[in-house]
């Protein structure tokens, strides 16, 4: 215990010593980032082992209004990109995990969201942005930013097949 | 306590560690100035804009790039004829300063537009980045889903031109 103090004492002297007011530090390649990437890599094939094992069965999902997708709506939406698109992949991707001082954690997942538009033959390229929340090594929440009407197109013409 | 170990320990680790890239604040003075600013273009005030962006700033709404103050400034006084904001209900900023000596600043902007044409309320959830330079803000990523916003602003084109 005594030894524990000590470390504590000297951690935040160092801590402080270094800057008073740090609120988080950010990591490359720590254990919630590298699960994001694997989460986003399985999702352009279509695959979801990673998503099922780090996703909270309560996890909630926002995009641009206050009603939150579940999980298995969220499902939903990822396999249904696969009906509008193909080759769906990320370039310029950058993500990292942010440690709080109030020991929240997030992962920011920013890459160009690339794919090919099945009913258009369009190329699109849609900047998105993912912020993942985790608690107890599980995803609790997921905001994600990109702009639907890139895909008004696609949607139309995927309208007049029916 | 265990986890304000770990936090702890997580700085620390940051001073050394090749993995790290840097240190979060949100009470620097560029978060602060965001907070200003984003305020001022929530409440279409745009008069003193040269405080805030660089002449050459480069404004980038989702895909669509704003080159120059001028027509950054004629795409935020569109807006203002179109929407008047009724409410900001979140409002994260923070700003990262990277070890290789670069910063941006993150903003995460929940909010309500009312459009002057329809009165109907238009809730969006964003994200701003902005890079900065000497003091000023060079670069904006604006990224929402505009498919409300775009609505209204070709409905008041559409009237302005039958006008």
């Amino acid at each position: 215990m005594k030894t524990k103090l000590i470390i504590a004492a000297l951690s935040l002297f160092l801590l402080f010593s270094c800057s008073s007011d740090i609120t988080g530090v950010v990591l490359l390649d720590d254990i919630y980032t590298i699960r994001v990437k694997k989460i986003m890599q399985e999702y352009t094939e279509n695959k979801y082992e990673a998503f099922h094992k780090f996703f909270n069965d309560d996890v909630k999902t926002y995009y641009s209004s206050d009603i939150y997708y579940t999980k298995s709506k969220l499902l939903e939406a990822f396999k249904s990109d696969f009906y509008y698109f193909s080759n769906i992949d990320f370039s310029s991707t950058e993500v990292y995990t942010i440690f709080n001082s109030d020991r929240s954690y997030t992962t920011i997942f920013k890459p160009i969201w690339n794919a090919k538009g099945n009913f258009t033959n369009k190329k699109y390229k849609v900047l998105s942005y993912y912020k993942f929340i985790w608690r107890n090594n599980k995803i609790i929440s997921v905001n994600t930013y990109w702009d639907d009407s890139s895909f008004f197109e696609e949607f139309v013409e995927s309208d007049k097949k029916f | 306590m265990h986890k304000l170990y770990i936090f702890i320990f997580l700085v620390l680790f940051s001073c050394s560690n090749k993995n790290n890239i840097g240190i979060v604040k949100n009470s620097d003075k560029y978060s602060l100035k965001s907070i200003k600013f984003i305020n001022k273009c929530m409440n279409n005030d745009f008069e003193v804009m040269d405080e805030f962006l660089a002449e050459s700033i480069t404004f980038k709404i989702n895909s669509t790039v704003y080159a120059g103050l001028k027509d950054v400034l004629k795409k935020l006084n569109l807006n203002s004829k179109v929407f008047s904001k009724v409410s900001i209900d979140n409002l994260e900023t923070s700003t990262f300063f990277y070890k290789d000596g670069n910063f941006l600043t993150t903003q995460y902007l929940n909010y309500t537009y009312q459009s002057k044409l329809s009165y109907s309320n238009i809730y969006i959830r964003s994200v701003l980045t902005y890079k900065w330079f000497n003091n000023k803000i060079i670069e904006v990523n604006f990224i929402f889903d505009s498919t409300s916003i775009n609505n209204e602003i070709a409905n008041y084109q559409n009237l302005t031109q039958k006008n």
